[in-house]
C-alpha cells in the first residue's frame, strides 16, 4: 500500500525539475549543474584542508574526525530545528491529506508516507553541506568506492532521525496549540537560525584553520583542538553515522556494526513512533482559526487608484509568511553586513569618495532586491486574472510592486548606511552618496528581477515556485550584479571628472534600466493569454 | 452589447471555439453546452484573457484586441473557478476593485455593503479570503463582477456551489440589470436557470454553435412540447442508458 504513495513523493520531488513543456534535455541539466556549484567547492575546499591536517602530526586523523563530528552535530540541531516547519505542513496542513483520508487508506500507511515525504523534503541542507564534507573525508582516506555507497544508503537514515525528533516535538506542541499559529513562528524561527548560522560561519572564519591559507591560525586549532577533547559526541546520531562511515573508508568493517545499527534501530524506532502517535488523533483537516483584519474604510477617500494598488502590494508582502520570511532574513543580512565589513573600508575615504570598499554591499543589496522581485509578478497567483480583465494598464500594477519593493528596500539602505558610517567614520556627504549609489543599485536590482521573473516564466500560476525554471533561478542573481556593476563603473569612472555630472548620468542609467524593463514586461504581459 | 464576428480559438492543434458568430443585446443570453464544449474558452476570448486566432469582438463598440481598456471598463467578470487574493479580506479586495474601476469611494462602499448584506457576508467581510469556504469564495468573485454595475456582465457558471438563497438573489439581480439596458452572458449547466430566466439560448459543441434562440423558438425547431433538457441531449448527443446498464452488471 505504501509503495504507490511514495511513487506520488518521488513524482513531487521530481517536479521541481519539470517545467510542464516539452524541454530539451540540456535544459534540465543546467539547473543541476548550477545547483551542485556549492556542494562541489564545498566538497574540494574541504579536500584540501583535510588533506592539510592530516599532514600535521598533531591533528591528524582525530582532528578531522572531531570537526567533521561538530560540524555534523551542528547540521544535526539545524535539521531538527528547520523541521518544524515541514512537520506542521506535511503531517497536518498539506492539502493532500483530505483527499487520502477519503481513500480506504489506513492511517499508518497515510502518515509512513508524509513523515517520508517530510524528511526527504528537509534534508536539502545536509545534501548541500553535510554530504560533501563526508565526501571529502572519504576521499582524502583513500576513497573506497564501498564507503561512497554506504554514504547514500545511510544519509536517509540521519536525516529521517532529525525527522523524527522535530515530528515528535511538533506533535507535543500541535496537542495544545493551533497548528497554523505555531508553524508560522517556526517559520520566522527558521529564518533566524539561518542568519545566525551565517553571521557565525562570517565571524568564525573557517580558513583559519586550514593550514595552506594566509589566515592560518595556529592558536585557534589549539583552542578547537581542547574543546573537541572535551567532547563527548559518541552518543549522537550524527556520530554513528560519521564512525560508520569512517571504519569503512579505512577499511575495518568490524568496528562499523555498532554504530550501523544503532543508527538504523533509532531510525526505524523513532519512524514507528512517530506513525503511531500522529494515526492515533485521526483528525486530518486543521482549520484555521479566524483572525480578524480591521476594516479601514476612509483610507483614501477619493479611491486613487495607484494608492491602492500600491497598499495591496504592501498588505500581500506583510500577510505571506514565506515572503516575510524572506524580508526578514535579508534585513538582517543587510544590517549585519557592516559589521562584518573588513577593516580595509575605510582607507581612502579621505581623498574623496572611494566605492570599492563597499562594493560588496552595493551589489549584495540588489542581488537581495533582484531575488524577491523576482517573485512578485508569480506571487500573483490565479488572481491575476481579475488584474488581466480590468480596464487598468499592467504598467501601473508593475510600477506599484516596484515602488513597494522599493520603498522597504530603501530602509534597509538607510539603516544600513547609517550603521556603516558609524562604523567607519564616514563623512556625511560620504555617506549620502553611498546611500544614494545603495537606492539606485536597489532600483536596478528590482527591475531586472522582476523582469526576468516576467520575461522568463513558465506561467504555471499554481505554484509561484515553479514559474522560473531553476536555470534562471540561478542566473537572474548574476544579470542583476551585471547590470548594477556596469552602472557603477560608469558611475565610478565619470566621478573623477565630475561629480554632478556622474550622478545625473548614472540616474539617467537607472531610469533608462526601470522604463525599459517595465516596457517590456507589461508589453509580455499584456499580451499574455491565460490558459 | 457583444458582438462576435467569427473567432475562433485553438489550444495547440485542438478546435475549442470554431468560427463563433453572435450578437447580445441588452438582455439575459445563457450559454449552454457539455463539458469541453468551448464556453470557458469563449468566455476568457470575450474578456480578453484569451486571444483569438481569427475574427473580432466588440464590447460596446470596442474591439477588447484594439482599445482593451476601453472595452474593459464596459464588463464585469466571475471566473470558473473563484482565484482570488488568499491574503487579502474581501473587504480590501473589493476596495481594489472599486478603485480600479474608479468608483468614487462613498458610491461604491454602499454599494460593497449592500452586497456584503444581500449574500451574507457582512460576518466575514474581514477575513482572510483563504480561510472561507468555496461557496463564499464564489460570492465574492460575483461581488467584485456587479459592485461597479457593469454595462456588460460575463459570468461563467456562475451557479456553481452557491445555495438556493444566493441563486435567488443572483438571478434577481440579473433581471433588474437586464431591466435597466445592461447585457448579461452566462455560461451555466443548470437548464432551469436557462429555461426560466434566459431571453435567449445559446447551445456550444465542439467549439459551434448548435442552436441559438429563445425557448420558444428552440423548442419550435423541435418538436412543440420538448423541455430544454431533450432538446440538449438531441443536439449534444443521447444519454446512453444502455452503457449504463453494462456498467451496472
Ligand atoms: N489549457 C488548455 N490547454 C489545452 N486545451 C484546453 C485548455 N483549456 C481548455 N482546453 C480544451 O478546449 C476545449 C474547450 O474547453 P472549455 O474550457 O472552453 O470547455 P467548457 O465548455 O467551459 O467546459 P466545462 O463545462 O467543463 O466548463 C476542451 O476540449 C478542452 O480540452
Ligand atoms: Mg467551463
Amino acid at each position: 500500500m505504501i509503495l504507490p504513495l511514495l511513487k506520488i513523493t518521488l513524482y513531487k520531488s521530481f517536479a521541481l525539475f519539470r517545467t510542464g513543456r516539452k524541454i530539451k534535455p540540456i535544459k534540465s541539466i543546467l539547473p543541476l549543474l548550477a545547483m551542485s556549484i556549492l556542494p562541489v567547492f564545498i566538497i574540494l575546499r574541504a579536500r584540501e584542508m583535510f588533506e592539510a591536517w592530516l599532514l600535521v602530526p598533531q591533528l591528524g586523523a582525530s582532528f578531522m574526525l572531531s570537526f567533521l563530528s561538530s560540524a555534523l552535530l551542528g547540521l544535526f540541531v539545524v535539521l531538527i530545528l528547520s523541521g518544524f516547519p515541514h512537520a506542521f505542513y506535511y503531517l497536518y496542513l498539506a492539502p493532500d491529506l483530505s483527499l487520502l483520508a477519503a481513500l480506504p487508506l489506513a492511517p499508518r500507511t497515510i502518515f509512513l508516507q508524509k513523515f517520508i515525504e517530510m524528511s526527504l523534503m528537509g534534508c536539502g541542507a545536509f545534501i548541500a553541506v553535510g554530504l560533501p564534507l563526508m565526501i571529502s573525508m572519504i576521499w582524502v582516506l583513500g576513497g573506497i568506492i564501498r564507503a561512497y555507497f554506504l554514504l547514500l544508503l545511510l544519509f536517509p537514515l540521519y536525516v529521517i532521525i532529525a525527522g523524527a525528533i522535530s515530528a515528535l516535538l511538533s506533535m507535543a506542541l500541535a496537542a495544545f496549540l493551533n497548528v497554523r499559529r505555531i508553524r508560522r513562528f517556526f517559520v520566522y524561527l527558521t529564518g533566524l537560525i539561518i542568519i545566525l548560522v551565517w553571521a557565525g560561519l562570517q565571524f568564525l572564519r573557517l580558513s583559519r584553520l586550514n593550514p595552506l591559507s594566509d589566515d592560518f591560525d595556529a592558536d585557534m586549532v589549539s583552542r578547537f583542538s581542547s574543546f573537541f577533547a572535551n567532547m563527548k559526541f559518541s552518543a549522537f546520531p550524527s556520530d554513528w553515522l560519521l564512525q560508520s562511515i569512517y571504519s569503512t573508508a579505512i577499511r575495518e568493517p568490524e568496528r562499523m556494526i555498532i554504530p550501523f545499527l544503532c543508527l538504523a534501530i533509532t531510525a526505524a524506532v523513532l519512524t514507528r513512533l512517530v506513525v503511531l502517535i500522529r494515526a492515533r488523533s485521526r483528525d486530518f483537516s486543521n482549520p484555521e482559526i479566524g483572525r480578524v483584519f480591521p476594516a479601514h474604510p476612509h483610507r483614501h477617500s477619493k479611491g486613487k487608484l495607484f494608492a491602492s494598488l500600491f497598499q495591496k502590494e504592501m498588505t500581500l508582502i506583510f500577510r505571506d509568511a514565506r515572503v516575510l520570511q524572506s524580508y526578514w532574513i535579508i534585513t538582517a543580512m543587510i544590517l549585519v553586513w557592516p559589521f562584518i565589513q573588513q577593516r580595509q573600508a575605510m582607507s581612502s575615504i579621505e581623498s574623496g569618495i572611494d566605492l570599492l570598499p563597499f562594493l560588496g554591499s552595493l551589489l549584495l543589496i540588489s542581488l537581495f532586491a533582484g531575488n524577491m522581485a523576482r517573485q512578485t509578478v508569480p506571487n500573483e497567483r490565479e488572481a491575476f486574472q481579475y488584474l488581466l480583465s480590468a480596464p487598468i494598464s499592467i504598467r501601473r500594477v508593475l510600477m506599484a510592486k516596484l515602488l513597494a519593493q522599493s520603498a522597504l528596500f530603501a530602509g534597509m539602505s538607510t539603516v544600513n548606511v547609517w550603521l556603516t558610517a558609524y562604523r567607519f567614520h564616514l563623512f556625511i556627504a560620504d555617506a549620502l552618496v553611498l546611500w544614494l549609489c545603495m537606492v539606485f543599485c536597489v532600483v536596478i536590482g528590482l527591475v531586472v528581477g522582476q523582469t526576468i521573473g516576467v520575461l522568463f516564466g513558465n506561467y504555471h500560476w499554481q505554484d509561484p515556485r515553479q514559474m522560473l525554471t531553476p536555470g534562471w533561478n540561478y542566473l537572474s542573481p548574476l544579470v542583476s550584479i551585471l547590470f548594477c556593476g556596469l552602472g557603477l563603473a560608469i558611475f565610478a569612472a565619470l566621478w573623477q571628472v565630475n561629480q554632478i555630472v556622474a550622478f545625473l548620468i548614472f540616474f539617467a542609467y537607472v531610469g533608462g534600466v526601470f522604463q525599459f524593463g517595465i516596457m517590456v514586461s507589461a508589453k509580455k504581459l499584456t499580451k499574455l493569454e491565460w490558459i | 452589447m457583444i458582438t462576435i464576428n467569427n473567432i475562433s480559438k485553438s489550444y495547440n492543434s485542438k478546435v475549442a471555439v470554431d468560427q463563433l458568430n453572435l450578437q447580445i443585446n441588452p438582455e439575459l443570453f445563457v450559454f449552454l453546452g457539455p463539458n469541453g464544449a468551448g464556453k470557458t474558452t469563449t468566455i476568457k476570448l470575450l474578456t480578453g484573457l484569451l486571444r483569438p486566432d481569427a475574427g473580432h469582438i466588440q464590447l460596446n463598440g470596442h474591439d477588447i484586441q484594439i482599445e482593451p481598456l476601453a472595452a474593459k471598463r464596459q464588463f464585469g467578470y466571475a471566473p470558473e473557478t473563484p482565484a482570488l487574493y488568499e491574503k487579502l479580506t474581501p473587504f480590501e479586495f473589493v476596495r481594489l476593485i472599486l478603485a480600479i474601476y474608479q468608483i468614487p469611494t462613498a458610491i461604491g462602499v454602499t454599494r460593497m455593503e449592500q452586497l456584503f448584506d444581500i449574500f451574507e457576508l457582512n460576518d466575514h467581510q474581514n477575513s482572510l479570503i483563504e480561510e472561507l469556504s468555496n461557496g463564499m469564495k464564489k460570492k465574492i468573485s460575483l461581488i467584485a463582477a456587479l459592485v461597479h454595475q457593469p454595462k456588460i456582465l460575463i459570468l461563467d457558471e456562475p451557479t456553481v456551489s452557491l445555495d438556493p438563497k444566493a441563486v435567488r438573489h443572483l438571478k434577481e439581480i440579473m433581471r433588474g440589470m437586464v431591466l435597466r439596458g445592461s447585457s448579461v452572458f452566462m455560461s451555466t449547466h443548470i437548464l432551469e436557470v436557462a429555461e426560466t430566466m434566459a431571453d435567449r439560448i445559446g447551445i456550444i459543441d465542439h467549439g459551434k454553435l448548435a442552436a441559438l434562440g429563445t425557448i420558444e423558438e428552440l423548442r419550435a425547431s423541435f418538436h412543440v412540447d420538448a423541455t430544454l433538457e431533450e432538446i440538449f441531449l438531441r443536439l449534444t448527443g443521447e444519454a446512453s442508458s444502455q452503457k449504463i446498464d453494462e456498467f451496472l452488471q
